[in-house]
């Protein structure tokens, strides 16, 4: 949990000493590494918007990366037909990824416990569909490629340290606002939400409209990181609105221990590590490894790496109900209130 | 009308053998998704599985012989399937839906992946048996004889599997567990045995599908996706538990697969999502939900 | 300004069974009037009925001079309907501050997508405090949920519910599972509600009905078998017999007046 509890000092702190070193890894990083970074960023922030839908709110989305493809197509196109100027193309992804997200999510707020899952599968699945068929825009199969690079100042942003600069800003712009949605009377609204659904309808919470807007807001942000990935790759393949990286998304969201923004940054750290490290030993059997790693996880780390921290910082204070401490949090599985 | 009916013939029939063969896929999907609430996302792999048996022990040109051997092959191969799966869900019972679905997908995305490492990545055509694969002449167009028979026997099927519902002992336990699984549990029934039946025969009707779907489809990679949310959106259009409901969204969801692509071309993707949308908007459980039958 | 709950010929069956069956009853602006009778009754079901939480299949609700028959659940909290269940449905991630905090944001604060302001969120903070300890829960707002006892957990339900300073309030069995010196608190707790809150509701505990009600309705099976004060309640034989059957008839209320 991002923190109600600890926030104050000790994750100030956190997140300074974060925001710095990340600020600063250009400068002691080689121009690899340095490109794994930003795509950690990218990913990272699909992933923590991924994280408010899943972790706070309880709806387990796993057709999250339409939204980001379509941030993605619509960045690239933008940029490669009317303008490459530099935090143009971001909004022109922010929007759409909100767009669709506002088109389709309706529906799906509406479906209850396991048929969310269904109907986001099948937007997700539509949506790439759409990309694969639709070629006078999306270049069907092969992708939209030369995308121009971004221009800054009417220079090209080229340099690898500058792109990822330009993108740890976006990232930064992209986090703050979910963290302070999650933060906000909202975001309790959207936990309560999560917890007990019924009870916020007898309070007089209109449930289904809070639903909503938290899709579409999860929607802008993963367009806005779809935005990013078009401005950093300069590709976007139908790919990248497939069902496998929605699949990477979720996994990273469920390592992080749904919930936690931060941990779904991690996740989607360690996500990207690994298949980028990985993926060339594997000779294109990605998807075994994904298919392995889903399970694995669901057997043996139903909290995920935040619950586990969590679970043992708890253990002292567990059944002690003495005036300090927060709830011994109970086994919540990884979709937590999203089961019946 | 007449001519319109004419033109479009072809794609109705089309439609219907389509509608068939996801009936046959989706009636497994729905008593599993209804009986014991859980989402089987590896219900397509086990379908493509049943497309590679049909391909590799029928033969892409199969005798009669060797397609009914493939086709108890998947059966078999559907159960075994069907029981591991049933196992490997149930440490996760008193989970959330979403790690049920999760683990099922791990399993399809391992599944599909072996299937392609041992059969390649290319698209595994297979013929109709001896005798099915011609054409025969209906209102004076030419339709493989094939399709027709797919027809017949999703007919077959359906009728088979409404009696099996509502009139004997089995289906009363099925409809039970549906509208109420503590009860039937607490009635003495043990609650895994059904589970575990309902995943086999489930599964194995998965497997028969993809060997009766052979001609149709063939078998290659992907083919698992598209088919587990073809009949995903059936079992939601139908409603969860509903053999009814299975065969109607089936039918419809094949109309708008073949009839709706040679209307609208590419749109076929965006009125298949509208069909959802206009169900769940109108009918939020299914047209038939609570309806077993 | 106090508002009366008036039911109609209301009704609500689940397939062949009537739950709640042709119910005319009136609850008076003000009054603290008892819904009793024997399990089965539809006691629960009536509340949720009134509540929006279930539709009606036949007849009217009426809040003061407003028919609510089909205003959503939602609606109807914000017009001032507020209950606590028979089983307390909290928020078990949360705090107890929290799940009070759930509800007074909602009633007093704009929900807003971005954090509050510091005084605003200190006025919100001082009246969770004060829900707290009218509740009987001071100094506990630190606690999860999960770890309060059950009877404090109703007592939660019971903050929750007057966070929305409702003007109708509706108590499904508020003392239960509760120990004779909460289930005391309780009946202070609701003695001193503002005279213009209207409450309705269930309790098993007659001594704690004859303690507070100044009206009782008694439901049986689905109907309404008797409407009146609690003396008429008291020594009506219908009563009795629906609650015990014949000749029974002493044995039931052991209370003096």
């Amino acid at each position: 949990m991002t923190d109600r509890v600890s926030w104050p000092p000790r994750g100030m702190l956190f997140g300074v000493a974060a925001a710095l070193l990340l600020a600063a890894a250009p400068l002691f990083l080689a121009p690899y590494a340095t490109t794994t970074l930003t795509r950690m960023l990218v990913f990272g922030l699909l992933a923590a918007s991924l994280a408010l839908l899943v972790g706070v709110t309880g709806l387990p989305s796993l057709g999250h990366a339409a939204y980001f493809g379509v941030g993605a197509y619509a960045a690239g196109w933008f940029a490669k037909n009317i303008s490459a100027g530099a935090p143009l193309s971001l909004l022109v992804a922010a929007a759409a990824g909100g767009l669709v997200a506002a088109a389709t999510g309706w529906v799906a707020v509406r479906a209850r416990g396991v048929f969310f899952l269904v109907l986001t599968l099948a937007i997700g699945e539509i949506v790439h569909q759409a990309a694969d068929r639709w070629d006078s825009v999306t270049g069907g199969s092969n992708g939209l490629y030369g995308i121009p690079a971004t221009m800054f100042g009417g220079e090209p942003i080229s340099n690898v340290g500058l792109l990822y600069w330009y993108v740890l800003l976006a990232f930064g712009i992209g986090l703050a606002v979910l963290w302070l949605v999650a933060r906000s009377p909202y975001g309790t609204a959207l936990r309560g939400i999560h917890d007990n659904e019924p009870r916020m309808r007898a309070l007089g919470y209109p449930t289904s409209l809070y639903k909503y807007a938290v899709f579409v807001i999860a929607g802008t942000i993963a367009g806005l990181a779809g935005g990013l990935l078009a401005t950093q790759q300069r590709l976007v393949t139908p790919e990248d609105l497939g069902f496998t990286t929605a699949a990477l998304a979720l996994l990273a969201v469920i390592i992080g221990g749904a919930g936690s923004l931060w941990g779904a940054c991690l996740g989607a750290a360690l996500v990207i590590l690994v298949r980028d490290t990985l993926g060339p030993t594997l000779d294109g059997h990605g998807p075994l490894v994904l298919g392995l790693l889903f399970i694995l996880v669901v057997y043996l780390m139903p909290c995920g790496i935040a619950g586990i921290r969590l679970r043992r910082g708890q253990r002292p204070a567990a059944g002690d109900s003495g005036g300090t401490g927060k709830p011994a949090p109970e086994p919540v599985s990884v979709g937590g209130g999203a089961s019946r | 009308m007449s001519a319109w009916f004419d033109a479009n013939l072809v794609s109705i029939l089309n439609g219907a053998a389509i509608g068939c063969l996801l009936f046959i896929l989706a009636i497994g999907l729905s008593l599993v998704f209804g009986m014991m609430d859980v989402l089987n996302l590896a219900h397509g792999a086990i379908f493509l599985g049943g497309a590679y048996v049909g391909w590799k022990v029928g033969g892409a040109a199969p005798t009669w012989a060797s397609f009914l051997l493939a086709l108890g092959v998947a059966v078999l191969l559907g159960l075994v399937a069907g029981g591991v799966l049933s196992a490997m869900t149930e440490p996760l019972r008193n989970r959330s839906h979403l790690d049920q679905a999760l683990l099922t997908l791990g399993i399809a995305l391992v599944v599909a992946e072996l299937l392609s490492m041992a059969f390649g990545n290319d698209v595994r055509g297979v013929n109709a048996p001896p005798g099915l694969d011609g054409s025969v002449s209906v209102f004076g167009n030419a339709y493989p004889t094939y399709r027709l028979m797919l027809i017949g026997v999703g007919a077959v099927l359906a009728a088979g599997m409404w009696l099996l519902v509502s009139r004997t002992m089995i289906g009363a336990v099925i409809r039970g567990t549906v509208a109420d699984r503590e009860m039937i549990s607490a009635i003495g029934i043990d609650n895994r045995k059904v589970k575990l039946a309902v995943f086999a025969a489930g599964s194995a009707l998965a497997a028969v599908a993809g060997v009766l779907g052979g001609p149709i489809y063939g078998a290659r990679p992907g083919l698992d996706a598209t088919v587990l949310i073809l009949a995903l959106v059936v079992v939601v259009i139908g409603g969860l538990g509903s053999v009814r409901g299975a065969l109607v969204g089936a039918l419809i969801i094949g109309q708008i697969e073949s009839l709706g692509r040679a209307l609208f071309a590419d749109a076929a993707s965006f009125v298949l999502f509208g069909a959802l949308a206009i169900v769940l908007v109108l009918r939020p459980q299914g047209l038939f939900a609570g309806a077993t039958r | 300004m106090t508002v009366s709950l008036t039911c109609r010929g209301l009704g609500r069956a689940f397939g062949a069974l009537k739950a709640v069956d042709q119910v005319d009853m009136r609850v008076a602006p003000g009054s603290r009037h008892a819904l009793i009778g024997p399990n089965g009754a539809g006691k629960t079901t009536l509340l949720s009925l009134i509540t929006g939480a279930l539709g009606a299949s036949a007849g009217e609700v009426w809040l003061g001079e407003q028919d609510i028959t089909r205003v959503s659940e939602i609606r109807r909290a914000r017009l001032g309907i507020s209950q606590t269940m028979q089983h307390a449905s909290l928020f078990p991630s949360m705090t107890t501050a929290e799940n009070v905090m759930l509800a007074v944001q909602r009633h007093h604060g704009r929900i807003s997508p971005w954090p509050r302001r510091r005084p605003h969120r200190g006025r919100l903070e001082v009246r969770v405090e004060d829900l707290l300890d009218r509740a009987g829960l001071g100094g506990r707002g630190g606690v999860g949920v999960t770890a309060l006892s059950h009877g404090e957990r109703k007592q939660v339900e019971l903050a929750v519910a007057l966070a929305c300073e409702p003007r109708l309030l509706l108590l499904d069995e508020p003392a239960a599972g509760m120990s004779a010196a909460e289930s005391q608190r309780l009946v202070e707790l609701v003695r001193r509600l503002p005279a213009e809150v209207t409450v309705l509701f269930i309790e098993h505990d007659l001594d704690l009905v004859f303690t507070l009600a100044t009206d009782v309705t008694v439901l049986h099976l689905g109907q309404v078998l008797l409407s009146g004060s609690p003396d008429e309640i008291r020594t009506s034989e219908a009563v009795q017999q629906a609650y015990l059957g014949t000749g029974h008839t002493e044995a039931l209320f052991t209370t003096q007046p």
